[in-house]
């Protein structure tokens, strides 16, 4: 008893770990397969493996006394375990979920297996189970927040490329570029559709640029002045702008919004409009003999 | 010229680039030079380049307003040129109408303007 008061937290735990191993590899074994529920995503030989690892890095990590320290090797270690473990979750078709239901299972696993050692008293008692929880905790929220990272990373990715997509800039000939608007334009895209619009002016010295709105489904003041907007940062720039493809409720819409497009250049079709750009430039496109 | 550099392309047209010394908070201060290069040399052209700037706030844009209309007096016409993509876009967000000036994307460009009127 009198040892036991001397020890630390930590070393009670790996104290009793040490004497528990076999019941707490025993609970692995036997509840093991019910881990993931009715999913199968790790076989009960991956189950055993992984929690042994584990329990080695946990040892690994108490020994340090610092178990918050989040630069520290054995924590880096113990993060890298479970890294991968999700990966390998994940890649079976796992979610997060189940890789937070595979950790409670570790969790409850370690506390099932130790077993009453009447030398502890129930303060150290209540000490190793609150240490415990909040190395399960820190570690929770730490792989959330690289899981959370990742997807964000994701998901901007995925944003960008739609944006891309989105918004194809064309040097159709020289001089002249088209950009089909497609979907709905609100102020975050025209601001980036303008962006790359004016820098493909500025490298392409292009002369031209018909803007096609043909997809273009609704239009309401704050687009309409968008596009004016974008007409005026076009002309600034030394380029003429051509707007093709306004349907019937959308000249209705702007008519009715009481937006006066001014001086633009508007054309009926992408090839009306086309046709304008070439005749400002003083090119002539005819069929060759055949 | 204080502020400017100022070359004489052909007989009718000047290209003006602003040195870094120019104060556009005080256009007056170049208001009788410019006339008076402008009549000496019957400048019929003007061609302002803006390629050292990235961006116009109101005070630039309106001594480039000014500008106009000074060249306007002396029947010369203005056509601003190498516009920034950064500087049209911060200029078309507060602009409520149409510069009164021509803007042409180069000197090539701009001669066409000219050859237009």
């Amino acid at each position: 008893m009198s040892r036991k008061k001397k020890l630390s937290t930590a070393e009670l735990l790996i104290e009793n770990l040490k004497l528990n191993i076999g019941n707490i590899s025993e609970l692995i074994e036997t509840k093991g397969a019910d881990a993931f529920g009715d999913d199968s995503l790790l076989s009960t030989e991956e189950i055993e493996d992984y929690s042994i690892e584990f329990l080695e890095l946990f040892v690994g990590i108490l020994h340090t006394q610092q178990y918050s320290d989040r630069d520290s090797p054995e924590y880096q270690a113990l993060i890298s375990f479970f890294n991968n473990c999700s990966e390998q979750i994940q890649i079976r078709g796992g979610t997060m979920d189940q890789f937070v239901k595979y950790m409670h299972f570790l969790q409850t696993c370690l506390i099932e297996g130790l077993h009453e050692d009447k030398a502890m008293s129930m303060a150290q008692y209540r000490d190793v189970l609150l240490m415990m929880a909040s190395i399960f905790n820190d570690m929770t929220l730490h792989i959330f927040e690289i899981y959370l990272g990742e997807k964000e990373f994701t998901i901007n990715a995925q944003q960008e490329e739609l944006l891309q997509t989105s918004t194809p800039i064309t040097e159709i000939w020289d001089g002249v570029l088209t950009l089909p608007i497609i979907g709905s334009l609100d102020s975050s895209r025209t601001m980036v559709v303008m962006e790359k619009l004016l820098q493909k002016i500025e490298t392409e010295r292009s002369r031209m640029v018909v803007i096609d709105v043909t997809g273009v489904i609704t239009i309401d003041s704050q687009v309409a002045h968008h596009l004016i907007q974008m007409m005026r940062a076009v002309k600034l720039m030394g380029a003429t702008p051509i707007i093709t493809g306004i349907r019937p409720e959308i000249a209705r819409a702007l008519t009715n919004l009481n937006i006066d497009l001014g001086d633009v250049v508007t054309r009926s079709t992408l090839s009306e409009g086309l046709k304008e750009a070439f005749r400002h430039l003083n090119i002539v496109v005819c069929a060759g003999e055949s | 010229m204080q502020g400017m550099h100022l070359t004489v392309l052909s007989s009718q047209c000047v290209l003006l680039e602003p040195g870094v010394s120019l104060d556009p908070a005080n256009p007056e201060q170049y208001a009788a030079d410019i006339i008076e290069f402008l009549q000496k040399n019957r400048i019929q052209g003007l061609i302002y380049d803006l390629k050292e700037l990235a961006l116009i706030d109101k005070t630039y844009y309106q001594w480039l307003k000014y500008l106009f209309t000074l060249c306007k007096l002396n029947n010369t016409q203005l056509v601003a040129i190498h516009m920034k993509p950064s500087a049209a876009y911060g200029l078309s967000c507060f602009m409520k109408e149409p510069p009164p000036f021509e803007t042409a994307l180069n000197i090539e460009s701009a001669r066409r303007v000219f050859n237009q009127v």
